[in-house]
């Protein structure tokens, strides 16, 4: 076993792949590990790289009703994937509270992503329902916070959140920063806010011109500014749990300096996006042409096991090749080459 | 008999899987992955990565060019200019092939270059000073994260002070024993020195790095602070490139169990949270078995990684007579030879020398001097220092192309960037500038 265990960790992303083929052409398809779900369109911000354009709640959002049954039963169907529930900005759903003590019920894990603002009114719900992990946006030291996200006391809120979600049992709280030109070369001033936040980790997103950002394109790093924030999350990994998330792709060999796992580009082939009005998408696009259906239409299960052939035969390179962010390549913006230099492969 | 049904029973099994691929072919059904027939996936998608990996290796042999090989390794081409273009630990000694034979005899006895952590007790005891419980940071992580938070000159009174102390005496009871509380008095009094403003010697520091390897502990924050605390020491060309050395091979350590843990899985720790007691000998503690083989394998071909690769400064040696001290060893530079400087290495000159930089001109040594990456940049003539002084302003009024090029000079530009950082803390480029330094400083 330590034999194959080491085989696979040397080339773990290539086996990825291949089993992903492999399953394919068996007619099989894995079970979602996880689904994310756009609860709302609504946002009482308005953040210049909202990949997801929030604002006003978008027409035929899904109903308290249809939540529930088209989506959290279909994903206890699913084989309980861990349920991700994000906006927008989902506690501006009245109906949050009930849809995640069903889930809950059914037994499924949850997590959300939260500009953090309205987390104390939530308080009891936490207590009684604390997410396996929640992710608060926090774009920089306090001044710039609040001017990007163009809400004073932003920045306090979004450090209250934290907290919060400490005090109620949120075993991985993390402070997630998206990565732009303004504030890629600010990361050194709010490392020591994030490590006094009582956040358990760090994760650092990466800017992809989707939603409200795709008006925002100016705001992409430059290629000099990618390779300095790999290269500092690179060195603060040893005091800290800095991630560069899925946006960045792989660094190959390197990925070990990093992340904790090998990066491997899960779209279609272990989640997948549910919109705020049920469209299935493989990520977090607002591209509808990438819908592979409605759950109003079809059941997800169906959508999951029949859609996303594209993920999960060779030929489509874009959305075949596990080593980069779907997202970023989708938008001919694959930064891993600028980031990590030349990748490097290990043979097995 | 038995043996007749089994093979049978073997047959009619697979022919049933195969009979399932082909009606689901016909059909265009697909079907979810049971949880087990998973593991038989991976396996055999295993396997077949595993076939192509030796398919392309023997590919690779055959072909004169190796054409077959993985990228970069059949490369011969080194860029002139190392500080630039190398990706992350690509960059290996190439940068100094142009030279003799090292004179091992001028560099210093640091004994055997050996893996340091002799057997698997001593990877235990590393193991629970670095292991994370679950989201909670090890004792090592918490002490290191402590120290870099406080910044030069912080009051005595700052509380920050009484968390590094805390995080101390909890690394220190976890390693325990007599080597701990050497470990402990060792830093006590580093820290107290530098509460006090006072200075410390390079025997003081490289005592802080001893303290830890006793332990043993082999940290990349950790050996990046004492690196801090030594790099600007006065002292002879020997101390500092046995100090230098040593911390090379601390982080070479650290690559090398990086690595090995990147393949076997990571050292993880567990802490017991049951009503009742634990089971006799357990230790919440796992070390993936095969861990200690893989960076013992590991160890002689790991360089420093971030500190071999980046953050480094390309020079050509003008004269002879400069001896360039790296990791032990000592090579004597030649007339026109082209070489990188990096923060682990020292130069030193018995008579007048200079060094050149494509860019920033002439820097000189004076006779008897050793100079690291640390001071190289005091050692440029004015022009060059002129050069730094305005890109440095450049970027802190907000010039990112100024940014970009003084990344390429890190060593020849991060005093000047600490006092402009000092003058200037607010500027609209001083974030930039703070964060370009941590590329130098870790």
């Amino acid at each position: 076993m330590g034999l194959l265990h080491r085989l696979y960790a040397r080339a773990a992303p290539e086996v990825w792949e291949t089993e992903t083929r492999l399953l394919h052409a068996l007619r099989l398809v894995r079970r979602p590990v996880a689904v994310q779900w756009i609860a709302t369109a609504m946002c009482d911000l308005r953040c210049p790289h909202c990949y997801s354009g929030a604002g006003k709640r978008a027409e035929a959002e899904l109903t308290t009703e249809e939540a529930l049954r088209l989506v959290v039963d279909e994903l206890v169907a699913l084989g309980k994937p861990t349920f991700v529930i994000a906006g927008g900005e989902l506690l501006l759903r009245r109906d949050i509270a009930e849809i995640v003590a069903y889930v809950r019920a059914q037994g499924l894990e949850w997590a959300m992503h939260t500009h953090g603002g309205h987390v104390p009114k939530f308080r009891a719900l936490f207590d009684r329902h604390p997410p396996t992990l929640a992710a608060i946006s926090l774009d920089g030291e306090q001044r710039q916070h609040d001017l990007f996200r163009g809400r004073q006391g932003s920045h306090a809120a979004a450090l209250a959140a934290i907290r919060t979600l400490k005090e109620c049992g949120c075993p991985e709280v993390v402070a997630g920063t998206t990565v732009t030109r303004e504030n890629a070369d600010r990361l050194a001033d709010l490392f020591p806010i994030v490590a006094a936040s009582g956040a358990d980790s760090w994760g650092l997103h990466l800017f992809a011109p989707e939603g409200r950002g795709a008006e925002h394109a100016a705001l992409c790093p430059t290629p000099e500014q990618l390779r300095r924030v790999a290269a500092f999350a690179r060195r603060k990994r040893g005091l800290f749990h800095v991630e560069l998330c899925n946006e960045w792709g792989s660094a190959g060999a390197d990925d070990r300096f990093y992340r904790d796992q090998p990066f491997l580009c899960g779209a279609g082939r272990i989640s997948c996006v549910v919109g705020a009005t049920g469209e299935v998408l493989p990520c977090t696009t607002t591209d509808l042409r990438e819908s592979e259906g409605n759950v109003r239409d079809r059941p997800l299960r169906e959508i999951w096991t029949r859609g996303f052939k594209r993920f999960r035969s060779s030929g489509h390179r874009e959305c075949s090749d596990g080593h980069e962010c779907w997202l970023q390549a989708r938008n001919g913006n694959p930064c891993r080459e600028q980031a990590f230099g030349a990748c490097r492969e290990e043979a097995v | 008999m038995r043996r007749w049904w089994l093979d049978l029973g073997s047959f009619v099994v697979a022919l049933a899987l195969a009979a399932a691929v082909v009606v689901r072919w016909r059909s265009g059904q697909v079907a979810l992955l049971s949880s087990t027939a998973a593991p038989a996936i991976r396996l055999l998608a295993l396997l077949i990565v595993f076939v192509q990996g030796c398919a392309d290796r023997l590919r690779g042999r055959e072909e004169p060019d190796g054409q077959g090989a993985p990228p970069g390794a059949g490369d011969s081409h080194v860029p002139e200019d190392m500080s630039e273009g190398a990706g992350p630990s690509q960059q290996g000694d190439e940068d100094m092939s142009t030279g003799t034979e090292p004179a091992a005899s001028q560099g210093p006895a640091l004994g055997p270059d050996v893996f340091p952590l002799a057997d698997e007790a001593a990877l235990g005891r590393y193991a629970r000073l670095v292991a994370d419980d679950a989201f909670h940071p090890g004792p090592v992580k918490r002490f290191a994260l402590a120290l870099v938070l406080v910044p030069e000159a912080t009051p005595v009174q700052d509380p920050r002070w009484q968390q590094v102390a805390d995080a101390l005496g909890a690394l220190a009871d976890a390693a325990g024993g007599p080597e701990a509380q050497a470990f402990r008095s060792r830093w006590q009094a580093h820290l107290e020195a530098r509460k006090a403003g006072g200075s410390e010697t390079v025997a003081d520091v490289q005592a802080l790095l001893t303290s830890m390897e006793a332990l043993p502990l082999y940290h990349a924050g950790l050996a990046g602070y004492v690196w801090r605390r030594g790099a600007p020491l006065v002292a002879g060309a020997p101390a500092r490139a046995e100090l230098l050395a040593r911390i090379d091979r601390h982080l070479r350590a650290c690559e090398a169990l990086l690595k090995a843990e990147s393949e076997t899985g990571p050292i993880e720790f567990t802490a017991w949270r049951s009503k009742a007691a634990p089971p006799v000998g357990h230790s919440g503690l796992r070390v993936a078995k095969g861990l200690h083989a893989a960076a013992k394998g590991h160890y002689p071909q790991v360089d420093a990684g971030t500190w071999a690769t980046e953050a480094t400064l390309a020079l050509t040696a003008v004269d002879g007579g400069v001896t360039l001290l790296r990791a032990g060893r000592a090579e004597p530079l030649q007339p026109g030879q082209r070489f990188a400087l990096r923060r682990l290495d020292v130069l030193s000159a018995a008579r007048p020398a200079k060094l050149r930089h494509d860019e920033l001109g002439d820097m000189s040594l004076g006779a008897d001097s050793a100079v690291t990456a640390w001071d190289v940049g005091s050692r440029l003539a004015a022009p060059g220092r002129e050069l730094v002084r305005a890109r440095v302003t450049a970027a802190q009024g907000g010039d990112a192309q100024a940014l970009k090029q003084l990344e390429a000079l890190l060593p020849a530009a991060h005093l000047e960037i600490r006092r402009a950082l000092v003058e200037r803390p607010q500027a609209p480029g001083s974030p930039g500038l703070r964060t370009l330094l941590e590329l130098f400083d870790l």
